[in-house]
C-alpha cells in the first residue's frame, strides 16, 4: 500500500513537472501575466498617492492569485484534454494522494514564479525584501500551498459545469478571501522585518483543514 | 448626529427590508408550489385519458 | 400541512410578535444611537440562523456523501437557500444601520466583508447545480462545494477577529463593555434570535417537503410515460 502511494505520488508529481519543463506554457504565460499586472497595479493606484513599498505585499499577492488561477485552470485542462483523469482514476491508490500530488506540483511551480517575482518587486516597487527573508519565504510558501489546496478542489468542482472557464475564478475567489487576508498581512509584516505569528497560524490552520478535506473529498469528485 | 425623525426613517427602512427578503423567499416557494400543482393537474388529465380512475 | 407544522407556525408567529414588540417598544433606546439602534435586534437575530443554516449545509453534505441518500442533498440545499435569505437580511439591514451611526452605508470593515464573502460562497453553493448538466453529478459536486464553503466560514471569522475593526464588538462572545446593559434589551435580543430560528426551521420544513414532493412527481412522470407507451 505505502509503496503504491509513493509510486503514484511521485509519478504524478514528476509528470506535471516534466511537462512544465518541456513546454513551459503555464509558467511563461503566468509569469508574463504577473509582470504586466505589476505594471498595471502601479498605474491604477498611482493617483491615490500610496507609497510604493506599502503596496508591494498586496501587489505580489494579486499577481499570485490571478496568475495562479490561470495556471490551475490550464493545468487542469491539460489533464482532461488528454484523458488523463480517466487514467488517474485507475491508479491503484485513493484519490486523495493524487490530490496531494497535484497540490504539490502546482504549489512548486507557483513558488518558483514568486521567487522570480521578488527581484522584480525590488526593481519596480523599491521593496526591501532582506529585513526578514526567512519569514517572507515562509509566508509566501504557506499562502501558496493554501491557495493551491483550495484551488485544486474548486477547479475539479467547477469542471463539472457548463461554463467552467467562467465559473472557476468566480467561485474560487470568494473562497480565497481569508487566505488572501492572512497571506497579505503576513507578507507585509515580514517585509517590515517582523514575525507575523498570528497570520501564520491562520495560514497553517487553513492548510491543515483544506489539505485534509481535499484528501478525503477528492475521491468523490473523480467518480464518473 | 442627525435629528431623530431622520433616524426613524432608517429604522423603518431596515424593518421593511427584513420582511421584503422573507416575503421574496416565500414567493419563490409558492411559485414552486404552483408549478407542482400544475404538474399534478397535468398528470391527472393524462391518467384519465389512459382510462385510469384517480378517485379513491 | 401537518399538525406539527401548524403548531410550529403558531409558535413562530407569537414569538415574532413578541420580538417585534420588545425590540420596537419595550426595550429602551440606546443612549448614544437612539431609536436606530433597534435595528440591531433583527440584524443580529438573522445572522445567527444564517450561520446555523450554513453549518447544517456542512452536516447535510457530509451525510449525503456518506449515505448517498438524496434526502440529505435536498435538506442541505433548502438550508443553503434559507441561509442565503438571512444573509441577505444581514447585508441589507447592516448598511441601513451604518448610515446614521457611521455616516456611510458601507465601510470596508472585516465583518462586513466576511458576511459578503459568506453570501457569495453560499450563492454559488445554491446555484452551481443549475450549471451541471449531468443530473447524477449534481448532488455530489454540490455537496463537496458545500463542505468546502462551510469549512471556510470559521476562517473568515478568524481573519476578521485578528483584523482591526470598527464594527461593534460581538455582543455574545465579545467583551463585557460591548453595549447591552438593560435587561429588556437582552430580552428583545433573545426573542428575535428565537423568532428567526423558528422562522428558519419552519421555512426549512416547508422547503424540504416541497423538494421531496417534486422528486416524487418526477418518479410518477416516468411511470406515466411508460403507461402512455413511450
Amino acid at each position: 500500500m505505502s509503496d503504491n502511494v509513493f509510486h503514484v505520488f511521485s509519478a504524478v508529481l514528476r509528470k506535471d513537472l516534466r511537462r512544465e519543463l518541456r513546454s513551459r506554457e503555464i509558467f511563461i504565460s503566468s509569469f508574463l501575466f504577473s509582470v504586466i499586472l505589476l505594471v498595471i497595479i502601479f498605474y491604477a493606484s498611482k493617483t491615490s498617492g500610496v507609497q510604493l513599498e506599502a503596496m508591494s505585499s498586496g501587489a505580489l499577492w494579486l499577481c499570485i492569485l490571478f496568475s495562479g488561477t490561470i495556471g490551475l485552470n490550464r493545468s487542469h485542462q491539460s489533464e482532461t484534454a488528454n484523458g488523463c483523469y480517466r487514467a488517474l482514476i485507475l491508479a491503484p491508490v485513493e484519490g486523495g494522494w493524487l490530490y496531494l500530488a497535484k497540490v504539490c506540483s502546482n504549489a512548486l511551480l507557483l513558488i518558483v514564479m514568486e521567487l522570480l517575482l521578488l527581484p522584480l518587486l525590488v526593481l519596480f516597487y523599491h521593496t526591501d525584501i532582506s529585513k526578514n527573508l526567512g519569514m517572507l519565504v515562509t509566508s509566501l510558501a504557506l499562502g501558496t500551498i493554501a491557495f493551491t489546496a483550495v484551488g485544486n478542489l474548486v477547479v475539479v468542482i467547477t469542471a463539472n459545469t457548463r461554463m467552467k472557464d467562467v465559473l472557476f475564478p468566480v467561485v474560487q475567489l470568494p473562497l480565497m478571501v481569508p487566505t488572501l487576508i492572512a497571506a497579505v498581512n503576513a507578507t507585509e509584516l515580514a517585509l517590515q522585518g517582523k514575525t507575523p505569528s498570528n497570520w501564520l497560524q491562520v495560514l497553517v490552520a487553513v492548510n491543515v483543514v483544506f489539505l485534509s478535506a481535499g484528501f478525503l473529498l477528492y475521491d468523490f469528485l473523480l467518480e464518473e | 448626529m442627525e435629528s431623530s425623525s431622520n433616524h426613524m426613517f432608517y429604522l423603518v427602512a431596515a424593518y421593511t427590508l427584513v420582511w421584503i427578503m422573507v416575503s421574496a423567499y416565500v414567493l419563490i416557494l409558492s411559485k414552486r408550489n404552483q408549478e407542482l400543482k400544475d404538474q399534478v393537474k397535468d398528470f391527472e388529465t393524462r391518467l384519465r385519458k389512459q382510462g385510469v380512475s384517480i378517485e379513491d | 400541512m401537518s399538525l406539527k407544522d401548524k403548531l410550529l407556525f403558531a409558535l413562530m408567529f407569537v414569538v415574532m410578535q413578541l420580538a417585534l414588540v420588545w425590540a420596537l417598544a419595550i426595550a429602551p433606546p440606546d443612549k448614544l444611537q437612539g431609536d436606530v439602534q433597534r435595528i440591531f435586534y433583527f440584524h443580529l437575530g438573522s445572522i445567527w440562523p444564517g450561520f446555523l443554516a450554513f453549518f447544517y449545509v456542512l452536516y447535510g453534505s457530509i451525510r449525503y456523501l456518506v449515505s448517498r441518500d438524496l434526502i440529505w442533498d435536498r435538506k442541505s440545499l433548502v438550508s443553503g437557500e434559507i441561509g442565503l435569505v438571512f444573509c441577505s437580511i444581514v447585508l441589507t439591514t447592516g448598511p441601513v444601520w451604518a448610515k446614521p451611526t457611521w455616516g456611510v452605508y458601507w465601510a470596508w470593515d472585516a465583518r462586513l466583508t466576511s458576511t459578503l464573502v459568506l453570501w457569495l460562497v453560499f450563492f454559488f453553493y445554491v446555484n452551481l447545480r443549475n450549471y451541471i448538466d449531468d443530473e447524477s453529478k449534481r448532488p455530489r459536486v454540490s455537496a463537496v462545494l458545500g463542505i468546502v464553503g462551510a469549512l471556510m466560514v470559521p476562517f473568515v471569522y478568524m481573519s476578521t477577529r485578528i483584523f482591526e475593526t470598527q464594527h461593534p464588538k460581538p455582543v455574545i462572545m465579545g467583551d463585557a463593555d460591548s453595549g447591552i446593559r438593560d435587561p429588556n434589551m437582552n430580552i428583545a435580543l433573545y426573542l428575535s434570535l428565537a423568532a428567526f430560528t423558528l422562522l428558519y426551521i419552519y421555512l426549512w420544513r416547508l422547503g424540504v417537503q416541497q423538494m421531496l414532493t417534486k422528486d416524487r412527481l418526477k418518479k410518477l412522470r416516468g411511470r406515466l410515460l411508460r403507461l402512455e407507451g413511450f
